[in-house]
């Protein structure tokens, strides 16, 4: 099989799992609470407000006409408009996302490197102090949730320090570097968590590769260790690390939301929290479904790097 | 450790060629029960240009022996005595980077498992080029030019194409010849070896050994060659060590030790080998009894007394040393020369199991708890089991929603027809993936088959074990492969032996309990193993509670699929016998699968040889082991390693891989590597089915010599 | 590396030694010995104490948890309030040993819950195969795109704020991980002889799923609790953090620390002594999983975030 052909068939299975992904929001979202109109209203609404509501929202058509409707909107760049804040919400999640997007590439830029050196380091320590004293921090770095680490740092670097500052409220109309103190807590707090799951994945895929037959040839082969490391045991160890990088994006998503709220941070996540407290319908389902598919496509990008990577995937 | 001469041999003849000299070697490993004691006390010398062959059952410390001498020992593994001295260098005192410099450049090993030794993400040139540049200082061309050698010297096709590819686009052959090459890299004047050919097949294995004594020819290394195989041991070597419980217990020029076995457990070991001569009719195996002593609590007398049919009290009290018994050959026991009297007054007589181990004893009930009659051979014109152009296919298909990728389909078995009377045991033989294993599993109903019948008793099986009735579950079963995994490690053996019980004979509580300790005693275990668990039994007690279970139902057919390859000869010795002294006295039928020529030609009274998923040669034991042969039987025949120094090595070998089952060749699936093959009509004409006395039937185009043999028509038509 | 460790020959051992409640209990589950496994008894005693924080919560507690005390608020720990006091005089030890209640036991429904569901689909469509195997996981696949947190808010916007809807949503996201990490267990158990032996008996899918496969799992089943026990904490707090979760006045830890946040330079205390709850819970589940994976050589739990 050819990786082109590899290829085709992984974005034809994305595409599959994506419309999975859009009914399954929708049935969340909309048939599932019963009546949506009366949801977002409250208990107190008129029945009037809710008959406009439902017009409003077109609830008085069949469900899986409203859901060709809101697929072939989604597609064509119609993305509905949020009913809160009465404008189209396709802009507000470009730019939102737009601001997620620098949090994250710069927390991928700083996690993973360290956190595949850490986990390098670690597994070819195996059970000595270095080892140890690893294992310590990325367990409490993944025990603490995202909110506790994001106020510790606050605590420490901004109410002690005061090197920087405790949000990252910022104009909206702002580009996100413009005021690049604003990121580095947010970013520190996201790569404390990214940090903890690659680098036990890696170390434990780095324990694994170390304990193989093909280590010994090489070792026995007399081309000395650091040979022994650079070509043998490292592209075989940091081969499952692409899966377990896709995996954690997913994770970060889910930070994001958190430390985005943490910092008020002008992002997607918060603007999801957003919509889910205000139940604001058109807006949450979209920013569900974008989401999910940059998610998706994260995956797509690891697998088909995987197979580009892995000859016996190849063949 | 015992007070024995570190070194009882003299100092071998022109020592200046001696490119390896262990003496006194002692290895420990720390583990939570206190030290193992692996190796203790070991000394031998390799000369260049000569083969020191050492061979144990497993746990007998060979393969320690070979690390220590490479320097690799896990991590608590220590060497706590002697010198491995290298060109007269010790090693252990040499500093590592020293030992690097000698590593893979001038002493090399070739490991088992080759495709877990070599790494699945580099082509395999770079892997063997390597070697070459961290020893030589030669560019990066010479490199690959001299690897390209290297793969042309070990009698790769194609070596520039070879070179090219990852690991898991070779055979298991060639992956062992891409180690072999790596090994041979730098000249080495070392060699070592450890089972470099367990786990390939029989003829790609009588390949890698003919490769192995060309080389030795050419390159001259010493080599140490570790195996628990006594027939390869005996065709590789020129002087061996037979290793027990760490020790050496008997080493000496091979033809010496093979020709004399001056220790009872050599001898032992030779005697519990079948064989391709004979059949149990004729003789049974010779057993030893008990198992290896608990390497960390010695006995403080011979390793081997628990276990010696010859021991005294001496033994018991007093380590014997090793003596030299004849020049430059010793051997670890007291009374060496009763044991060589012994054995030569024994002369040919076949010697009687229960001198070794106690017999059932007088009196003992038959399984058959059950007094009422079976419903076994209702006619002598019914078979009890009659296999009718069974074929499974395998659809491996990688599509997605039939848009991409390809469907292959895999014919595992093709047209296969055979038939199985009452008491008897046929054996299908084959190599790996020739469909011995589906044919089992379709008749167990593990595997719905494509196409055919199966006619168990003149009723028709249908379908998975689920579908068929209980009756017919009851008077079927199978005996498996894994020893490890046969038995549910959650669940204790009496749990495994009572569930059959109850299900099919009715048995609850007590009774049930006594019919599962009734069974333990028929396999010759204590009943106190009821109540234990897997883990707390040997691999050879596991396998025979495995049989005990399908032992359960009184069935007439057990299907038994390899149940003695994961194990060590003498272990493999008293199952067989266990499989034959029950089928005599239950008068069950076996169907046995096995890859191996001896165990089968001892086993079985019928031989069916599979080749890709079809029969080419079936008929009684003693007509498939002579002349005229099938030429793959043949080749299988020839490609055995027999466990005798002087046996002449028969050239027939098989070329080329073996087909894909996905596109098996046309006429004669065979032709594509048949030694013997005639002309076009091979390639293009479906053999016809020429059957000769006794029901003997080969599958080929060849005219039968035999005037018997006459054509007739293909069975599976 | 193969450099042998000899084999076992201890087989000839007249009996097996008789063991305690305690020891047969971890038997069970494929850990026998104690030797190497710290992880897994701090990480026991971490837990253990949070268990009895839950059992005997309503003992230990000085004050009820609602209780204001308008003359004492935002006191600093003192002998009187053991962690201080919130905003409304509230006694803040009192709160966090009534979280545990409130959020051990939410989490702990969900992981049951979730991972029981996926143990039994999980197993099933592994042991089965074919057809239902193939639509089952091409749903978990589905339900796999969605990032844990995402998916949960999801429902939670769906469901409404409550507590009930808490361990429904997380007990969603759970399904699906715990779905693929069992079937791939099973996937390595199926094929082993002695479920083929089952198999030949002709045994029901039933006794084979229950006797011959899920004594085996036992311990990767323990592994994926204890992870997902960890995962369930925070998530449940996450939510009650961004306040579409447990919602006040109870007393959740996330809720806690949330409500905390605005006197985080004055009252520290409002955040720490929930948050060192919380911590203490995840590592406790952390060490625990990790310590019982490493005793059983298994390394699949981990991976499914």
């Amino acid at each position: 099989m050819s990786l082109w052909v590899f290829v085709a068939r992984r974005l034809l299975f994305s595409a599959l799992v994506l419309l999975m992904v859009s009914m399954v929001v929708f049935v969340v979202v909309q048939v599932l609470p019963g009546d949506v109109a009366s949801m977002i209203l409250g208990t107190d609404a008129t029945p009037e407000d809710v008959a406009t509501m439902r017009e409003k929202l077109g609830l008085n058509r069949p469900a899986h006409v409203r859901y060709l409707e809101w697929i072939a909107g989604a597609v064509q760049g119609d993305w509905g408009t949020s009913l809160r804040l009465n404008q189209p919400v396709a802009p507000l999640i470009m730019t939102r996302m737009g601001n997620s997007a620098v949090l994250a590439g710069l927390t991928l830029l700083v996690a993973v490197p360290l956190a595949i050196g850490l986990g390098v380091y670690a597994g070819l320590r195996r059970g000595r102090l270095p080892d140890r004293i690893i294992a310590l921090v990325t367990l409490i770095g993944t025990s603490l949730p995202e909110f506790v680490w994001g106020n510790l740092l606050i605590i420490v670097f901004a109410f002690w320090f005061k090197w920087l500052p405790p949000s990252s409220l910022m104009d909206p109309g702002d580009p996100v570097f413009a005021q690049f103190k604003l990121l580095i807590l947010p970013v520190a707090t996201l790569t404390m968590v990214m940090l903890a799951y690659t680098s036990r994945m890696t170390r434990t895929s780095m324990i694994e590769v170390l304990e193989k037959n093909f280590i010994r040839t090489a070792r026995l082969k007399g081309i000395g260790e650091r040979q022994v490391i650079l070509r043998h045991a490292l592209p075989n160890a940091l081969l499952p690390t692409i899966t377990i990088v896709a995996m954690n994006i997913g994770w970060l998503m889910g930070s994001l939301v958190v430390v985005e709220t943490v910092f008020s941070f002008p992002g997607l996540g918060r603007m999801m929290v957003f919509a889910v407290s205000n139940r604001d319908v058109p807006m949450l389902q979209m920013t569900v479904l974008v989401t999910a598919a940059i998610y998706c496509l994260a995956n797509l990008l690891a697998d088909v790097l995987y197979a580009y990577m892995n000859p016996r995937v190849r063949y | 450790m015992s007070a024995v001469i570190a070194s009882p041999l003299p100092p071998l003849p022109g020592a200046a060629d001696t490119v390896l000299q262990v003496a006194g070697l002692s290895v420990d490993y720390a583990t939570s029960r206190g030290p193992v004691h692996a190796v203790r006390d070991i000394s031998f010398a390799i000369r260049r240009g000569e083969t020191f062959g050492v061979v144990g059952e497993s746990g007998s410390g060979k393969s320690t022996l070979a690390f220590a001498v490479m320097g690799y020992l896990s991590e608590n593994g220590r060497v706590t005595g002697g010198r491995i001295d290298y060109q007269g260098q010790d090693l252990l005192a040499m500093p590592r980077a020293r030992q690097d410099e000698l590593r893979g450049a001038k002493i090399a090993m070739v490991y088992q498992d080759p495709m877990s030794s070599l790494n699945p993400s580099l082509q395999v040139g770079i892997q063997v080029a390597e070697a070459l540049l961290a020893h030589e200082r030669i560019s990066r061309e010479a490199a690959r030019a001299r690897t390209l050698e290297l793969f042309a010297a070990v009698n790769m096709p194609e070596p520039a194409a070879i070179a090219l590819r990852y690991p898991h686009q070779l055979s298991g052959g060639q992956q062992q010849r891409v180690l072999i090459a790596m090994a041979l890299a730098c000249n080495p004047d070392l060699l070592i070896m450890d089972e470099p050919t367990t786990g390939l097949d029989v003829t790609t294995e009588a390949q890698i050994l003919d490769l192995i004594a060309a080389l030795k020819h050419r390159f001259s290394s010493a080599i140490l060659y570790i195996s628990h195989n006594l027939g390869v041991i005996a065709r590789v070597s020129d002087r061996i060590g037979v290793m027990y419980a760490g020790q050496m217990i008997e080493q000496g020029p091979v033809r010496s030790v093979f020709g004399r076995q001056l220790h009872p457990y050599t001898a032992g070991l030779l005697e519990c080998l079948p064989n391709l001569e004979f059949g149990r009719k004729s003789r049974s195996l010779r057993l030893i009894r008990g198992m290896i002593p608990d390497l960390t609590r010695m006995p403080p007398g011979c390793s081997f007394e628990p276990r010696c049919p010859h021991a005294r009290e001496r033994c018991g009290r007093e380590a014997p040393p090793l003596v030299e018994v004849a020049p430059d050959h010793a051997s670890r026991c007291f009374f060496w020369q009763e044991q060589e009297q012994a054995r030569l007054a024994a002369g040919n007589l076949p010697p009687v199991a229960s001198q070794y181990e106690p017999a059932v004893p007088a009196g003992s009930t038959s399984l058959t708890l059950d007094p009422s009659p079976r419903g076994r051979g209702k006619s002598a014109a019914v078979s009890l089991l009659k296999v009718d152009a069974l074929t499974k296919e395998y659809v491996d298909s990688n599509k997605l929603l039939g848009l991409f990728g390809s469907e292959r389909v895999v014919h595992a078995l093709d047209g296969v027809s055979l038939t199985l009377e009452a008491n008897e045991t046929l054996a299908v033989v084959g190599e790996s993936g020739c469909g011995k294993t589906t044919l089992a599993r379709c008749i167990v109903g593990l595997v719905e088959p494509t196409r055919g019948t199966i006619e168990f008793d003149g009723i028709p099986l249908g379908g998975t074990a689920g579908e068929r009735d209980r009756e017919l579950r009851r008077r079927l079963q199978m005996v498996f492969q894994n020893p490890d995994s046969t038995l549910n490690p959650r669940r204790s053996i009496g749990d495994a032996l009572m569930r059959p019980l109850e299900m099919f004979r009715g048995l609850k509580g007590a009774t049930a309990r006594d019919a599962a300790g009734e069974l333990l005693r028929a396999v010759r275990l204590d009943e106190r193993y009821l109540d234990r668990l897997p883990n707390q039994l040997s691999g050879g007690e596991k396998q025979r509670v495995g049989i005990a279970r399908a032992f359960a139902t009184n069935p007439d057919l057990i299907v038994c699929d390899e149940p003695v390859s994961a194990l060590d000869v003498s272990v493999q010795a008293a199952i067989l016998n266990l499989l034959g002294e029950l089928q005599a006295r239950e008068r069950t039928a076996y169907l046995f699968i096995s890859h191996d020529m001896s165990v089968v030609r001892y086993l079985a009274d019928r031989v069916a040889v599979v080749y890709l998923g079809r029969i080419c040669e079936v008929g009684p034991v003693e007509r498939v082991f002579a002349p005229p042969y099938h030429p793959y039987t043949e080749a299988l025949l020839s490609a055995v390693p027999v466990p005798d120094p002087d046996a002449e090595v028969n050239p027939i070998r098989l070329e080329g891989p073996v087909p894909s089952a996905a596109n098996p060749p046309s006429g004669c699936v065979f032709h594509t590597r048949c030694p013997r093959k005639i002309g076009a009509i091979c390639e293009q004409q479906t053999p016809p089915a020429q059957t000769g006395t006794d029901g003997h039937v080969i599958v080929c185009h060849i005219p039968s010599p035999s005037s018997a043999m006459k054509a007739g028509r293909r069975p599976a038509s | 590396m193969n450099t042998a460790s000899p084999e076992s020959t201890a087989a000839s051992a007249p009996t097996p030694p008789r063991m305690g409640i305690v020891r047969r209990t971890f038997a069970l589950f494929g850990i026998t010995g104690w030797r190497g496994s710290p992880d897994m008894i701090v990480g026991g005693i971490f837990l253990l104490v949070h268990i009895t924080l839950v059992l005997v919560g309503a003992l230990i507690t000085p004050y009820p948890y609602t209780e204001f005390h308008m003359s004492d608020t935002l006191k600093p720990p003192s002998l009187q309030y053991w962690f201080g006091t919130d905003h409304y005089g509230r006694d803040v030890f009192s709160r966090v040993v009534y979280g545990a209640h409130g959020t051990l036991l939410l989490s702990a429904a969900a992981t049951a819950l979730g991972v029981g569901l996926g143990v039994a689909i999980g197993m099933t469509v592994g042991y089965k195969g074919g057809r239902l195997d193939e639509i089952v996981m091409r749903i978990m696949d589905g339900l796999l795109s969605f990032p844990s947190l995402l998916l949960a808010m999801l429902i939670m916007s769906s469901l409404g704020p409550s507590k009930i809807n808490v361990v429904i949503a997380i007990m969603i996201v759970f399904v699906p991980r715990s779905t693929r990490v069992l079937r791939s267990v099973t996937l390595g158990l199926k094929n082993l002889e002695f479920v083929e032996a089952a198999k030949v008996r002709g045994e029901s899918t039933f006794y084979v799923i229950t006797r011959e496969l899920l004594p085996n799992a036992a311990g990767p089943i323990v592994v994926e609790v204890a992870i997902r026990l960890s995962f369930a904490i925070l998530l449940s707090t996450s939510l009650g953090f961004i306040g579409i979760g447990v919602q006040p006045p109870e007393p959740d830890w996330g809720l806690m620390v949330s409500e905390g946040r605005q006197f985080l330079q004055t009252a520290p205390w409002l955040m720490f002594f929930p948050a060192l709850a919380i911590s203490t819970a995840v590592i406790g589940a952390n060490l625990f999983g990790d310590g019982v994976g490493t005793r059983l050589a298994y390394r699949g739990g981990r991976s499914d975030l």
